[in-house]
């Protein structure tokens, strides 16, 4: 029986996993092709959208003293898709926040540096309440022409990137692979599953609290993202600090929650619908993720199944198959 | 593009991705059963991820960003082996 085709590769500070089948349209390229395109797709909108690399085009307009700055396509949609995510989360998903960021010990990029012990932090004496949107919602200011490609904001006004940028990635490359039997795009740990057949695919989400898997599920297409605190965690004086801000404080957000993964139809949503679900705690986040399902993981350590993935028995468990389609 | 249009917001779904979306698993395991529905993103110069929030500037704010088509299956080039999907894993990073 053939297997996928996998290419893997450093990128977005993580790694990416190009999955592709075989071709099932005249049209499509072999796979190896594809995974060739795909790769330099990918690292071309690293190098717009990365906000640590001075030259990327998004680096380049928040560094812009000019209110109005035309951009390239990638950063178009970046700041489009960071609009509608503060749009679609009430202000949660906020992309106006480096200063805070910044402020709680995360100016440079942290890749390579080992985290601090999630475990600690979460024994640590840390409030737990849901986060809340900022009052002056900076967001508001940003205003895209995407048509003609042009951002209007406040001079100063800077926007981040953050986990829009690998899902935003792996819905566009996603959209070049439809001719093939099976594929799935990984961009650290977003990911995008489809393909001609329909076949089921295993996800698995890792357990940021102790060993193994935290849940497993069969998708036959659609878009999952997990959003947490473990990789991006480290001390703070006599704290902790991590990379997950609440826009009404500016600081990093303690909600009950060090992990959720969110079922969407595509990775851009998946990753809006995890990162709001954490920070606005339990409750909340069962609201928002009972559409298509999702995996909370409380800082208790409790690992709960949501929405349509409540119902679903891991593979493993059952031998069966419940293919859920986000 | 039709500049009348309502832009979308991520809570309002289209019909057709709505039709995929809130496919519950029974009708997700029959559409299986009868070979699938093929979802073919559009492609083209222009990326079809249009942000649903378009400034009073912008003619177009009524491009879906994922313009999922339902098409016909095209014959394929020949017989489709079939191939296990590699499992996956999502975590943060």
């Amino acid at each position: 029986m053939p297997a996928e085709l996998e290419r893997s590769f450093a990128l977005f500070g993580s790694r990416v996993r190009l999955l592709i089948g075989e071709p099932r349209t005249d049209s499509a390229p072999a796979p190896e092709i594809a995974a060739a395109v795909a790769e330099a797709k990918l690292r071309h909108l690293h190098a717009e959208l990365s906000r640590f690399d001075p030259d990327s085009g998004l680096s380049r307009l928040n560094a812009d003293p000019r209110a109005r700055v035309a951009v390239s396509a990638p950063v178009a949609l970046l700041v489009g898709a960071a609009i509608d995510a503060a749009e679609a989360s009430g202000g949660l998903v906020d992309a106006t926040l480096i200063d805070a960021l910044e402020r709680c010990g995360y100016a440079s990029s942290r890749v390579g540096e080992e985290p601090a012990s999630l475990a600690d932090a979460v024994r640590a004496d840390h409030p737990r309440h849901p986060a809340g949107p900022s009052a002056v919602a900076r967001w508001r200011e940003i205003d895209l022409d995407f048509e003609r490609r042009l951002v209007r904001r406040p001079p100063g006004l800077r926007i981040d990137s953050g986990g829009l940028g690998k899902g935003l990635a792996a819905d566009l490359v996603a959209r070049q692979l439809g001719g093939y039997g099976s594929f799935a795009v990984d961009c650290g740990g977003d990911l995008r599953i489809g393909g001609y057949d329909g076949a089921p695919r295993l996800v698995e989400v890792d357990n940021p609290l102790g060993p193994g898997e935290a849940a497993s599920f069969e998708l036959v297409r659609g878009g999952v993202a997990t959003s947490g605190l473990r990789t991006r965690i480290w001390r703070q004086g006599n704290g902790f600090a991590h990379h997950l801000i609440d826009p009404a404080t500016g600081t990093p957000a303690w909600t009950g929650l060090v992990q959720v993964t969110a079922l969407a139809t595509t990775a851009t949503e998946a990753e809006v619908s995890a990162k709001a679900a954490l920070l606005e705690g339990p409750s909340a986040a069962r609201l928002r993720l009972a559409d298509h399902g999702g995996v909370l993981v409380h800082d208790s350590g409790e690992i709960e199944l949501v929405g349509e993935l409540a119902g679903v028995t891991p593979p493993a468990a059952s031998g069966s198959r419940q293919p859920v389609v986000a | 593009m039709d500049p009348g249009r309502k832009p979308r917001t991520l809570k309002r779904i289209p019909l057709r991705l709505a039709l995929i979306r809130v496919a519950p698993i029974s009708l997700a395991i029959a559409v299986l059963a009868l070979g699938g529905l093929s979802l073919q993103l559009a492609s083209g110069n222009d990326p079809a991820l249009a942000p649903k929030r378009a400034s009073t500037h912008s003619k177009d704010s009524s491009n879906s960003p994922l313009r999922a088509v339902s098409s016909v299956p095209v014959a394929p080039q020949s017989q489709p082996v079939a191939v296990t999907p590699t499992p996956v894993q999502t975590s943060t990073s």
